[in-house]
């Protein structure tokens, strides 16, 4: 009987040894010698097979068809995540199987017994347990193995190969976990370098010098219709769902057109393809969840949706601060947005995508004020802004050297505003949208090419006042005249795009570029030619230099024969960009780069005359940006930015440079963040922006037909400046791992040294005082977050 | 109802910017302040064209109605010039020219008036014709420019063709120019609204102090109120506009659209809203006749105004023997068994009398009284030593002192035991 035993350890011995891969669910009845990488991580393993050997005293059965009689399946502690090519022990019996690709095993012919079982993997906590196996019963088991400290969920991409002259890449960590940015996206870019904040509060973003609208956020190349919530709450899209954020802070590639400032190109992620997961997340702000997962080997998705509590929260607190009587929030500012991604991989060669995304805003406010200025404003405020988007993305690569992508989408973008019971403005704007992208290898070199086509049908159905001239000092909301309008107006859009990648040799790229585009009949074409180079004469080290011109044609409201000028031509600008990139390692890069921006043909609203909005205005932006940045690979990442820049405008009819109004000279953030282990995260971020020009006030006139008091400025425009903003944010993360889920609390104090930082200036009735309005002093977070 | 200036830009900003929760965050302020009704320096209220358009050839009559409130003469300029150049905010006020038009210089000759007779009527009035105007060019607009400065001024330099235009820039540097839009025969031709009459709006209270009820009072003189109590008044006029607290207006086309607001101003006391028909006014401690100015505008050009006196007194809340009474106007004064709650200033021979009536007794009383900058010396009650012993306080909450620094005005509680002696 003793004899029996060994000769299976023999025979399952060869079978171990033998040549071939080795099945991932074949079962053994005797120990496989384990390869030398996991030896080193299982020497107690080791330790026990030897002893087992000996210590075997389980009757084994005569040979006969093998039972599987103990399986089971190895997942990750927390995420639940089946681990493949796990190596899992009977230590008393010197048995090992190896894990399939969905985490399971199984062991045939286990004698009855009491055994230690041992699944040792790097980069894991060791997993040890005790399983009893009872004669004729099977077993099923499910082994949740705790990563080892370090060992952080990283999706490791190669390097993309950078084909334009500026392009800075977030990932999905750095996107949430960057303090004082609250999970946000969009404030994230804001802390990198040529960019900066309208102010503390708006989220608007100015990108070396430019106009907080000349920039183009796309996602998935799909444009989205306004980025923030009221303005600068929070960006209308979930972080969550990206991937990854490229920001072009200039010179970028012809493929983007209609943008002349800086452009984001977010990257949605497909839903999970192995199992159902999903996480739901509540702070003080908003509640956020997700789920994901596959339909099928093909299908797989991933929706997501949040939703404020501003309505729930904040009535209370405006009952307590405002006097009574005066306001009542009949709908308290609210907002939810969702998201969803089906990818559907029908061939290798066709991939279909479809997205549904969109965004909801709406405020209800009933002001019962005086208001001696405006006296006709009071009674219903109602705001309504949203939007609605679907679109399918179809992938199709011929080849490995071609590859296509056709999007097709469809926005319904409502916008409702009005006041008391006459006045409203309701603007409903429908626009199918075509897009069509290409690239093609050839030898070492890529054609990039594209069209776009969009129709932007409007219905306007208004009775408002028509917008404030520049200096219109008198203007009023009660008595301007009113533009009462109910029709329908269609604005066609097209533009292409042909794009060089050609390496000229190993070391030097040169990426010659056109995008010509057209706007209907409204407003002129234009065509913008660009070119780009890159050149590594050192390896890690790289120059590059851009110059190009760019154009964006003005909101369609601009456009609008009762509301703006049709005549209106888009609004141009040349990029010129020069600059050096130092890698260090795999982890450390650092860049200096300087621009100019030559602006011309800026829209701006007209001193009189019969249109409010004219091309008058021109301008510059220049500067130079320092940028040092750890990536972030295991523990820790962050970056250290300055930029520096100067910019200007004119002033219709005048020549004269004026400072822009949002000119911030100098800008700095350090972020960093450092996790600890798998529990502790935290992070810092500190912020620091010159204050924006103003025009000091330097009389007052008293309007007798008005009943009030209208100031007269400097004629030296924006030639004071606010004092300069600075705060330090603060973020912790602590997450707590259980075996299918895991909870994190997250914490965020913004402003944490309470730095009173000056946003500008309120006036008195008769402008003979000012006083300062701050920032928040400080605004901590707080949030919890369960993932499955 | 009182919003600052920073609570009514912040609205109209929200309203602009989609109500951004930080524009609604910035609005949180509304702590009360001296308003646009609350005249405390030389002002112009208003100036009325009759007609409210001037027809090209033909004079029109300019009234002017200023306040002054302090002691000094007035010098008044008139002047016609280009609307655009006294309405610009970016520096064009530079080539601000009385001669721009082709009026001949001022309107008509400077006008010194005397100090005003009583600090309780500090009221100037002034006319001016605007001579018959053929609009020079495509001119369909003129811009009148009164300069109200205390002080004398030089006449002969005002008057001097030569030296008229830089004395005109010189006034305009020292006084705040009130500025009036003239529109040529528009058509159809603007009418100036008429304020009808204005009428008080009280209600008396009073408090029985032995059964701790609050009563309908005995009416008052029409314009009667004892002081630091507050009065509602009500403006009624005639136009075809509606008024603007109705939520509509009026279109008028590319002239805009018309409603009637009303601005009321006074020189003393405090206003607590400042645009609506009928407005609260608190009246000051002092006794005496206050004069109140109320303003119809139709907001295209047109306006009137209303003189009305008001009786701040101290015969009109007498106490009456034998039990405490508080008299009340337009505020229902609340109580309750603990402590009686007394909206007579501290100062009032009401609170005094009835104490003086309870001889023997020892009692304690609580008073709101409402504190305002011109007040806060007041703090310190005035009791007679004579018939009263102060037994405890006065005791005040923190909020007096925030209310002293910033001048606002605040409701404290001040607590008072107080003894009263056998005589």
């Amino acid at each position: 009987m003793k004899a029996m035993p060994l000769v299976l350890w023999a025979a399952a011995w060869l079978v171990a040894v033998a040549p071939g891969p080795l099945a991932a669910t074949r079962v053994t009845t005797a120990p496989v010698p384990v390869s030398a990488p996991a030896l080193a991580s299982v020497t107690d393993a080791a330790a026990a097979v030897t002893e087992a050997a000996a210590a075997v005293t389980a009757d084994v059965a005569a040979p006969a068809a093998p039972v599987v009689n103990l399986s089971g399946e190895v997942v990750e502690r927390g995420t639940r995540r089946p681990l493949a090519d796990a190596q899992v022990i009977v230590a008393d019996l010197g048995l090992t199987a190896f894990t399939g690709k969905d985490g399971r095993f199984e062991f045939e012919d286990v004698p009855a017994g009491v055994y230690t079982i041992i699944v040792p993997i790097v980069g894991y906590e060791k997993f040890q347990t005790k399983e009893e196996i009872k004669r004729g019963e099977r077993i099923d088991v499910r082994y949740f193995v705790e990563p080892a400290a370090g060992n952080l969920e990283i999706v490791v991409e190669a390097e993309r190969v950078r084909k334009e002259v500026t392009r800075i890449t977030l990932k999905r960590e750095e996107i949430t976990k960057v303090p004082g940015t609250n999970n946000d996206a969009l404030r994230v870019v804001q802390t990198l370098p040529g960019v900066t904040a309208v102010n503390e509060l708006r989220g608007d973003m100015l990108v070396r010098g430019s106009g907080p609208f000349d920039n183009l956020i796309l996602i998935d190349r799909l444009q989205i219709p306004f980025a923030y919530h009221f303005g600068g709450l929070k960006s209308v899209y979930s972080s969550e769902m990206l991937s990854r954020i490229d920001f072009y802070p200039g010179g970028f590639s012809a493929k983007y057109g209609g943008a002349m400032g800086g452009v984001v190109a977010a990257e949605t992620r497909p839903g999970n393809p192995d199992r159902y997961t999903g996480f739901a997340d509540v702070n003080l702000l908003l509640s956020e969840g997700l789920v994901e997962g596959p339909v099928n080997e093909k299908v797989r998705f991933a929706l997501s949706g949040r939703r404020s509590y501003l309505d729930f929260l904040a009535k209370p607190l405006t009952k307590a601060l405002a006097p009574p009587g005066q306001y009542d929030f009949t709908v308290f500012p609210q907002f939810y947005d969702y998201q969803l991604r089906a990818d559907v991989d029908t061939t290798d060669e066709h991939r279909f995508t479809v997205f549904a995304f969109g965004a909801d805003d709406v405020a209800k406010l009933f002001a019962d004020v005086e208001n001696d200025r405006e006296p006709g404003i009071r009674g219903d405020f109602y705001v309504h802004n949203a939007f609605h988007n679907q679109a399918v993305a179809w992938n199709y690569e011929p080849s490995r050297k071609l590859r296509l992508r056709t999007t097709g989408a469809y926005y319904t973008v409502p916008q409702e505003a009005a006041l008391g019971q006459s006045d409203k403005l309701d603007i409903l704007t429908r626009v199918p949208v075509g897009i069509h992208d290409g690239e093609w290898d050839h030898g070492d070199s890529t054609l990039r090419f594209g069209l776009q086509a969009f129709q932007i049908n409007y219905r306007l159905d208004t009775r408002f006042p028509r917008l404030p001239q520049r200096g219109e000092t008198d203007y009023s909301f009660t008595d301007a005249p009113r533009i009462s309008t109910r029709r329908a107006t269609r604005l066609t859009n097209a533009s292409a795009y042909v794009e060089e990648i050609w390496s000229a040799s190993r070391d030097l790229k040169i990426i010659p570029g056109v995008n010509a585009g057209a706007l209907g009949e409204v407003s002129s074409p234009y065509a913008d030619l660009r070119l780009a180079s890159r050149f590594s004469p050192v390896t890690q080290t790289t120059l590059k230099a851009a110059v190009g011109s760019f154009h964006a044609y003005p909101n369609p409201i601009f456009l609008d024969r009762d509301f703006g000028n049709p005549e209106l031509l888009p609004q141009r600008a040349i990029h010129y960009v020069a600059g050096v990139e130092q890698r260090f390692g795999d982890d450390w890069e650092a860049s200096l780069e300087g621009y100019y921006k030559d602006l011309r043909d800026l829209v701006t609203s007209n001193a009189g005359g019969d249109t409010p909005f004219s091309n008058g205005a021109r301008g510059y932006s220049r500067g130079v940006e320092v940028y040092l940045r750890k990536n972030f690979t295991r523990n820790f990442f962050g970056w250290v930015t300055y930029s520096y820049s100067q910019s200007r405008r004119t002033v219709p009819p005048e020549a004269t440079l004026y400072l822009f109004q949002y000119d911030q000279p100098h800008v700095a953030n350090v972020i960093a963040s450092y996790r600890f282990n798998r529990a502790w995260q935290v992070g810092a971020r500190w912020h620091y922006a010159s204050g924006n020009p103003y025009t000091p006030v330097d009389g007052r006139v008293y309007l007798i037909d008005k009943g009030f008091f209208v100031p007269v400025f400097s004629p030296q425009l924006y030639s004071r400046r606010l004092p300069a903003t600075h705060r330090l944010d603060l973020r912790v993360d602590r997450s707590w791992t259980f075996d299918t889920w895991k909870l994190l609390l997250y914490a965020e104090v913004w402003n944490a040294y309470l730095h009173s930082n000056l946003l500008g200036y309120n006036y008195n009735y008769d402008f003979t005082k000012r006083e300062d309005i701050y920032s928040f002093p400080i605004l901590p977070t707080l949030g919890v977050r369960g993932e499955f | 109802m009182k919003t600052s200036t920073r609570s009514r830009f912040c609205l109209r900003w929200a309203f602009a910017a989609s109500f951004s929760l930080a524009a609604l965050a910035g609005c949180q302020d509304a702590k009360p302040e001296l308003g646009p009704g609350d005249v405390r320096t030389l002002r112009v209220l208003a100036v009325q064209s009759e007609p409210a358009d001037p027809v090209p050839g033909k004079p029109a009559l300019l009234r002017a109605i200023v306040l002054n409130p302090t002691p000094d003469k007035v010098g008044l300029v008139w002047a016609a010039v280009d609307p655009s150049t006294v309405l610009a905010s970016e520096g064009a006020r530079g080539e601000l020219d009385p001669r721009a038009l082709g009026f001949a210089g001022l309107v008509t000759p400077p006008v010194v008036l005397p100090a005003a007779a009583s600090p309780s009527f500090p009221f100037a009035a002034t006319a001016a014709y605007v001579p018959a105007v053929s609009a020079p060019g495509e001119v369909t607009s003129v811009a009148v420019v009164l300069l109200a400065r205390t002080g004398e001024l030089d006449i002969g330099r005002a008057l001097d063709p030569e030296r008229q235009a830089a004395y005109f820039k010189q006034l305009l540097a020292e006084a705040v120019p009130a500025v009036k839009i003239l529109r040529l025969n528009d058509d159809p031709p603007n009418e100036n609204p008429r304020i009808l009459s204005v009428e008080a709006l009280r209600r008396v209270y009073e408090i029985d102090e032995t059964s701790n009820k609050v009563t309908k009072g005995t009416p008052l003189g029409k314009f009667d109120i004892p002081p630091g109590a507050t009065l509602e008044m009500r403006a009624n006029v005639e136009d075809e506009s509606p008024l603007c607290e109705s939520e509509e207006r009026k279109d008028y086309g590319k002239r805009g659209t018309s409603c009637v607001s009303f601005s009321w101003y006074a020189t003393t006391g405090l206003f607590h809203g400042f645009v609506r028909a009928a407005e609260p006014w608190t009246a000051p401690y002092e006794a005496g006749i206050y004069t109140i100015v109320v303003v119809a505008r139709d907001r295209i050009g047109g306006l009137d105004w209303y003189i009305q006196d008001v009786n701040v007194g101290r015969s009109v809340a007498p106490g009456k023997a034998g039990r405490v009474l508080l008299r009340s106007v337009n505020a229902e004064p609340k109580t309750t068994p603990a402590a009686r709650l007394y909206w007579l200033p501290v100062d009032d021979p009401a609170l005094m009398a009835d104490l003086r009536a309870k001889a023997g007794s020892s009692e304690v009383f609580t008073a709101a009284v409402t504190v305002r900058p011109d007040m806060s010396e007041r703090l310190g009650l005035t009791i007679d030593p004579a018939s009263f012993r102060l037994v405890g306080g006065p005791q005040h909450t923190t909020s007096l002192q925030a209310a002293a620094e910033h001048e606002i005005a605040a409701e404290i509680h001040v607590k008072l035991t107080i003894e009263a002696l056998d005589e």
